[in-house]
């Protein structure tokens, strides 16, 4: 009961006519940002974060959470179409999905994709609403030590489940904060790193690094190579999915929900690694494993329900904690804040009407997308028929555009332009970039709270280590590190048998 | 450019250890406060050796044999194109206006990634300049820089 009567709010604030036109346009664009290779929920959020300056805070996230979620939806159309994932969570739906596109079965295929979507993506909303507000209450407990002890955490878990290896995380992650302390010092007022120069005072402008980072380095990734792409076209008749299809996804649609909100507490790419669990369990529980890759449904269902799961638990640590899990929910962040809401413990209680009216307008936003997503598809797939060659360009106006009008200063367009060089070079090198971009959006509080809490303590750094939060925290950290090391050190120990 | 992952990673790792000792190098100038009062200095020399020190690892290991000599193709003419366009409409942006900028943008780009020619190119360039300065300024408010001379 404590939970119905915002949650009810919630809906009269998403229901409102203004309100729910930005959720459906905010769909409607992440899924077109999904379906379209070389545009993920990142560059989708960042091409129209400027573009909600105007609106009221509500409306604002309402259209930017649409948007990454129906991303999240947009890329299983590309890739069981394609063989070409739009991001990088449907790469396993790119597997058997398009096997059983090949088979003339793209229908099944696309319909159990979006209703695993909408399961998993509705019941980690419910998730959402049950975990985050009593999280907040303990969070509000939580002190600047336990705060640095909690980023530290998250920081390094990122490090260890990233995809990369630990040493190139951990040297993104270093680059990423010390870009943090560009601009000027929010202690003291000293300026740092702006070489006397005013464009830099306010730190390097956050949508334009991310944006450079992913949305310009993967439109150079793709000018490598830009022929066109082959598209299966399914007929509408096609679509209706037989009652063995739907029997034989249930199970992995529920395996699938779990996994997937679950993984999406992980900082980093947890909505990529939880895709991979969900085809991993899948092969493992299947009678018939070897049939995997050939175009089984379950390997479908499973992956694109966990990938549209950890939308919702995802939201979690940025709305409860204010730390972002993944670089989209990093975007958010930004939107939130620029919006003058601050995400963390006071989320609830200071700005309920964004809290509740985000969670109401995540159902409602689920909904859309099952209802407008399976009889547009064939306008979706006629997207794919653009060639590269017209969509890079526009791309990158629309981003110039988008980044000029945050600031109106044109240096942002300088600053993406360089990390999208500097990405395009990092992803060559297999370093992820995106540790790097969660320790920019990380840093500036992190390295307040540790200030405050030597500070409170006059200088005593075992305060870090008082207080049961702050002892959790940082003894989870030692833990992760101890677990690291001796992994390390068992994986040489193999390495030297096998050689002797 | 062909060059190998084990090139590209010592590469990254000298350009990380170089800004790790910038960083340090500006930290030190800058004040460091007390214990108790940690002034604005203390992370970016904390974040700048420890970078500094990590990237010559990788390097170390990197150098010593370490790592995979598989082949990375690195950028082709229309990656390079595409980052000088990009950086010259960012140094036109206020000083030519966004007609003459976006139109020059997309003419390039067009011209040389799609087979439009030059005319075609032109012209879908001139037409697609119009058609986003009408939609994000007239359409949306969004403040893009008028053409030199108030014209």
């Amino acid at each position: 009961m404590e939970t119905l009567q915002p949650l009810l709010n919630g809906f009269a604030v998403a229901l409102r006519s203004d309100v729910l036109m930005y959720c459906v346009i905010g769909c409607l664009w992440g899924t077109i940002v999904g379906v379209l290779p070389g545009l993920g929920p990142l560059a989708g959020l960042t091409l129209l974060l400027p573009l909600t300056y105007q609106l009221e805070p509500t409306a604002a996230i309402v259209m930017l959470a649409g948007i990454f979620y129906g991303a999240m939806y947009g890329g299983s159309t590309t890739s069981i179409l394609v063989r070409i994932p739009g991001e990088a969570a449907s790469i396993m739906t790119a597997i058997d999905g398009h096997e059983m596109a090949r088979k003339g079965r793209a229908g099944p295929a696309l319909v159990v994709a979006a209703i695993g979507s909408f399961i998993g993506g509705t019941l980690s909303v419910v998730g959402l609403m049950l975990f985050a507000p009593p999280l907040a209450k303990l969070m509000l407990q939580v002190g600047p030590a336990a705060e640095f002890g909690l980023m530290l955490l998250a920081l390094l878990v990122l490090c260890f489940v990233s995809g990369g290896p630990a040493l190139k995380t951990l040297m993104m992650v270093l680059a990423g904060l010390l870009i943090a302390t560009v601009g000027v010092d929010l202690i003291t007022a000293h300026p740092r790193f702006t070489f006397g120069s005013l464009q830099f005072v306010n730190g390097i402008n956050f949508v334009a690094l991310a944006l450079g980072l992913f949305g310009v380095s993967e439109i150079l990734l793709n000018l490598e190579d830009i022929a066109r792409v082959k598209v299966i076209k399914p007929a509408l008749r096609t679509l209706v999915p037989r009652m063995q299809d739907l029997k034989d996804s249930a199970p992995a649609i529920g395996r699938g929900t779990v996994i997937g909100f679950i993984f999406g507490f992980i900082p980093g790419i947890s909505h990529v690694i939880s895709t991979f669990v969900s085809y991993a369990v899948e092969r493992k529980l299947s009678k018939a494993p070897e049939t995997f890759g050939t175009g089984r449904i379950e390997a479908v269902a499973g992956p694109e329900t966990a990938n549209n799961a950890t939308t919702g638990s995802s939201m979690i640590p940025l709305l409860v904690l204010g730390i972002p899990a993944i670089p989209a929910t990093a975007i958010l962040l930004s939107a939130l804040q620029i919006h003058g809401v601050q995400p963390g413990p006071q989320l609830v209680s200071e700005h309920p009407n964004v809290f509740w009216g985000l969670i109401a307008s995540m159902y409602i936003g689920n909904l859309v997308l099952l209802v407008l997503n399976l009889p547009l598809v064939g306008l979706f797939v006629n997207l794919l028929r653009i060639p590269y060659a017209y969509l890079a360009p526009t791309v990158l106006l629309v981003s110039m555009i988008g980044i000029y009008s945050v600031n109106s200063n044109a240096t942002d367009i300088l600053i993406m332009a360089v990390s999208g060089l500097v990405g395009y070079v990092l992803r060559k090198g297999k370093f992820d970039p995106a540790p790097l971009l969660l320790a920019v959006v990380l840093g500036d509080r992190m390295e307040v709270s540790l200030r405050r809490a030597l500070t409170i303590s006059d200088g005593d750094w075992w305060i870090l280590l008082q207080g049961a939060m702050s002892k959790i925290f940082l003894g989870a950290v030692v833990l992760l590190v101890c677990l690291q090391l001796a992994a390390s050190y068992l994986g040489f120990r193999r390495k030297d048998m096998k050689e002797n | 450019m062909p060059t190998s992952l084990r090139r590209l990673e010592v590469g990254t790792a000298v350009a990380l250890v170089l800004l790790g000792v910038l960083a340090a190098w500006e930290a030190l100038r800058m004040p460091q406060g007390t214990p108790a009062l940690p002034g604005p200095g203390m992370v970016p020399l904390a974040c700048g050796v420890l970078l500094a020190l990590l990237s010559a690892v990788l390097l170390a290991a990197r150098r010593t044999g370490a790592g995979s000599d598989e082949p990375v193709p690195l950028g082709n003419r229309h990656v390079l194109l595409c980052f000088v366009v990009i950086v010259v409409a960012g140094l036109l942006w206020e000083r030519a206006g966004f007609l003459v900028t976006s139109t020059l943008f997309l003419f390039v780009l067009l011209w040389s990634l799609s087979p439009l020619g030059g005319w075609r190119s032109l012209i879908a360039a001139v037409l697609g300049s119009v058609a986003l300065r009408l939609i994000f300024q007239n359409l949306l408010n969004v403040a893009l820089p008028p053409l030199p001379f108030s014209l």
